[in-house]
């Protein structure tokens, strides 16, 4: 990492200076606006408006354009339900891309009657339909039967072979959805898509073989290809963590080899011998003696007071090859610009690339003038929403106005040396009652942290003395010896409760559990956990087979045990974990699947910057999911 | 700089993104609560104050924009800001070529110094630990600098970088036992 330098102390930002940088009607408000005229020559003048964080006053040709709140509100609303309620089939749905064609999954059907709902059993999920859930496209409601169709895609393979989009992308941060059940539900009345009304939803409980934490609920917006959440994923049936925490084993169980107490260490053990009387400690204490505190807290406010002084600014004159812009300045803000009079703003010269005399032109929300950290200057902050211009600027003068401001100068510089040499005058004093201070308290701090040695030293030779006294006296009472076999019973039946539990780990799968979703607008539905890509081992990775050099498109990288197909393109980095079992599978140029197994994938050599990874193509066309997965399995991995 | 919250401003804050979903106008609490946090978070890293408000203003402005997909996870909103005010950042320096400025109190010194160091904080070493953060990755800078220098509990940093509280502990000391390594590389070379 490149470091520019460590500033040590640094004063932290002010309160004043923070709410005078916040501007929540700025970052809300993207259609107001300020416009602003170029003038002639190169001296641009700039529209005056009074914006108070500012503090200065910009005058004229003020305007706003649009500000109804419901209109601006809409820049960020979020459309969800509108993208969701189509219920067209999803063979016609651009979103998905299939990597195979004739993979796709039949859907189960049924159907209900519109005005009473009802309950459908469908696969391992049962959805329930309140009364007159449905409308047609015009928002009327429909009466008589209406067919449901639905299909899940319960494992990686089904999710692979839909080409539903499983990429979610948080806050610019790029994850993949580990999916933990995902189904498609539309609805139809003669061949006709139905909606949701807006004020029903459907309920679906989809069988899971597995409660796990962390998950939540996503509908996939069918025009964009983004998943939208939802709300976290609510399950019902015992989850396995629940039924756990209420186990504990059978007493014939937890007393089931329980042993003999052992002989417990008696002795107290001796406390280290603390520094107290360390250079640092000293130090430590020296410095939190109030006195000393004092007399800093005095020099830094002698300090702060010096350098809140401001010195007058030396009048310049203006440089006429460079842009100058014209601003009235409230000198009560600016008390170091009081020398001058009809104020221009020009350019600095090492800003000129940044600067566009077109800004003149355009229409600004906002214009603030800060104290530049390069010194005699100031930055000039022109925004708008999604915009931010900024620019170092000195103030300048014309011929005409140079020597009444010289004259001024003058004068408010020679009251501005005599106030700070008086007070450099009291830092000085002060430093030197600081010194002597400070010698005071650490003559003083010794000799208390002598004391206290000595006294730490007793302590520790009474102790070794009760050490002696009981290793010659070794017989206990029998309370005592009763509570410690008390103590060590319960420790050792909590250790047979873990390990009873730990037997049961994994016992409780075939429960019956549902994650439940509540579905107000058909389409698909998600109950994910974004994640990372693997790690452990990256490589730069190109992918071929006997029959051709690379791989059309991308592979997907499946880990054993985890419901996500991660999407690697070739020529990029290739990344997982290589403590896992792992699966590559590609599709050859001919609609082949090609796949790399578990076996090979551990002869990548990811410790080389890039490599060329030869996977197996299937010799014949795959006619079913059946024989995809058998295909796989052949090549040791059970999919 | 922590951020601290209980359940019930965490649910508080639950309720105010859902409402913000709909209206961003509801958002002006979050903003004004997490602003001075996240203007100091970047006023930490940058070497003037117009940039760290401007980056602050732009976490704002990223967040309003993302807010559809923020899930809530019964973490604080702050973990989710903080994070995109690290994107920001970085985003900055990459941007902008600029190198890293490095803003530390003494007290902040004396407490890396205390894990990594036994000996005492003076003059010579702030001029050590300039050299030694130039060999730490800004992955390990970053443990070190949420760690040390913005005293975070580890629970904090985790939801942060969306890690897991072990994790973060085991990435901190890493980076420390790096840090500690080039250190005494440098101290046996001075």
């Amino acid at each position: 990492m490149k470091f520019n330098k460590i500033n040590i102390d640094r004063a932290p930002l002010t309160a004043d200076e923070i709410n005078s940088a916040m501007d929540f009607e700025g970052l809300i408000n993207p259609k107001a606006s300020v416009a602003a005229k170029s003038g002639g020559g190169r001296i641009i003048k700039l529209g005056m408006y009074t914006l108070a964080a500012a503090a200065i006053t910009l005058g004229a040709w003020f305007y706003m354009t649009k500000t109804e709140s419901t209109q601006l509100a809409d820049a960020y609303k979020v459309e969800v339900s509108s993208a969701l309620q189509s219920g067209e089939d999803t063979k016609e749905n651009s979103t998905l891309t299939p990597p195979l064609k004739g993979y796709e999954k039949d859907f189960l059907s049924g159907t209900v009657i519109a005005e009473t709902g009802g309950e459908l059993t469908l696969g391992s999920s049962v959805v329930s339909v309140p009364p007159s859930a449905f409308v047609d496209e015009n928002g009327v409601p429909i009466t008589g039967e209406v067919e449901l169709k639905y299909r899940e895609f319960n494992d990686v393979l089904d999710i692979f072979l839909s080409g539903i989009p499983m990429e979610y992308d948080s806050a610019g941060v790029k994850y993949t959805f580990e999916s933990n059940g995902m189904f498609e539900l539309r609805g139809f009345q003669e061949s006709a898509p139905v909606y949701v009304a807006s004020d029903k939803s459907l309920e679906v409980k989809m069988g899971i073989d597995e409660v796990k934490s962390g998950f939540s609920e996503y509908v996939l917006n069918e025009t964009t290809g983004e998943w939208i959440f939802k709300n976290g994923q609510n399950y019902e049936g015992m989850v396995e963590e629940e039924l756990l925490a209420k186990s504990s084993a059978p007493q014939e169980i937890a007393e089931e080899g329980l042993w003999d107490r052992q002989e417990l260490p008696i002795e107290i053990k001796l406390e280290e011998l603390k520094n107290d009387n360390s250079e640092f400690n000293i130090n430590e204490l020296v410095e939190n003696e109030p006195k000393v505190k004092a007399i800093k807290e005095k020099i830094k406010s002698v300090v702060k007071e010096k350098e809140a002084k401001q010195e007058p600014t030396k009048p310049a004159k203006a440089n006429p090859a460079l842009p100058q812009i014209q601003i009235e300045v409230d000198y009560s803000d600016f008390p170091e610009l009081k020398a001058f009079k009809n104020t221009l703003f020009q350019v600095a010269e090492s800003d000129l690339d940044d600067f566009n005399m077109e800004w003149g032109q355009e229409t600004w929300t906002d214009m603030k003038i800060n104290k530049s950290t390069k010194p005699g200057f100031y930055r000039l902050v022109f925004s708008k929403p999604g915009r931010r211009e900024t620019v170092n600027a000195s103030p300048v003068l014309e011929e005409a106005d140079m020597a009444t401001a010289m004259v001024k100068y003058e004068e408010l510089f020679s009251q501005y040396e005599t106030a700070v040499d008086s007070l450099e005058t009291v830092k000085k004093q002060k430093e030197k009652e600081l010194e002597a201070a400070r010698a005071q308290a650490k003559k003083d701090a010794r000799e208390r942290a002598a004391q206290q040695a000595e006294l730490q030293k007793l302590r520790q030779q009474q102790i070794a003395q009760q050490n002696e006294d009981r290793r010659k006296n070794r017989v206990r009472t029998m309370a005592e010896q009763d509570e410690l076999q008390k103590e060590f019973r319960e420790k050792q039946l909590a250790m047979t409760n873990d390990q009873y539990k730990q037997r049961l780990k994994g016992q409780f799968l075939e429960q019956d559990m549902f994650a439940v979703f509540s579905v107000n607008g058909f389409g698909f539905h998600n109950c994910d956990r974004p994640q990372s890509c693997p790690s452990g081992a990256a490589v730069l990775a190109s992918y071929e087979t006997d029959n051709e050099s690379f791989l059309n498109g991308n592979v997907i990288l499946v880990e054993q045990g985890t419901r996500a197909t991660f999407k690697y393109y070739p020529n990029a980095q290739l990344k997982y974990n290589p403590k896992k079992d792992n699966l590559l599978i590609g599709i050859s140029s001919n609609s082949r699947m090609a796949v790399l197994s578990p076996e090979k994938f551990k002869e990548v050599d990811y410790k080389q910057r890039k490599c060329v990874i030869k996977m197996k193509e299937c010799e014949k066309e795959l006619s079913s999911k059946e024989e995809i997965q058998e295909f796989i399995k052949a090549q040791g991995f059970d999919i | 700089m922590s951020y601290h919250k209980t359940s019930l401003q965490i649910q508080k804050e639950a309720e105010i993104i859902n409402a913000a979903k709909l209206d961003p106008k509801a958002f002006k609490p979050i903003y004004e609560e997490y602003f001075p946090q996240i203007s100091a978070f970047a006023y930490k890293r940058v070497e003037d104050k117009e940039t760290a408000f401007d980056l602050a203003q732009k976490t704002f402005l990223k967040a309003l924009e993302q807010l559809s997909k923020y899930e809530h996870r019964g973490l604080p909103i702050g973990s989710w800001l903080y994070r995109i005010a690290i994107n920001e950042i970085n985003q900055y320096f990459r941007v902008s070529k600029k190198s890293r400025t490095v803003n530390l109190d003494t007290a902040e010194v004396n407490n890396l110094f205390a894990d990594v160091d036994d000996s005492i904080y003076d003059e010579d070493q702030i001029a050590m630990l300039k050299t030694s953060f130039t060999y730490l990755s800004s992955a390990d800078y970053l443990m070190i600098e949420m760690r040390y220098f913005e005293e975070r509990p580890f629970k904090e940093i985790a939801e942060i970088l969306e890690i897991t509280e072990t994790n973060a502990k085991v990435k901190t000391y890493r980076a420390l036992d790096k840090l500690k390594k080039v250190i005494s590389k440098l101290q046996a070379a001075a």
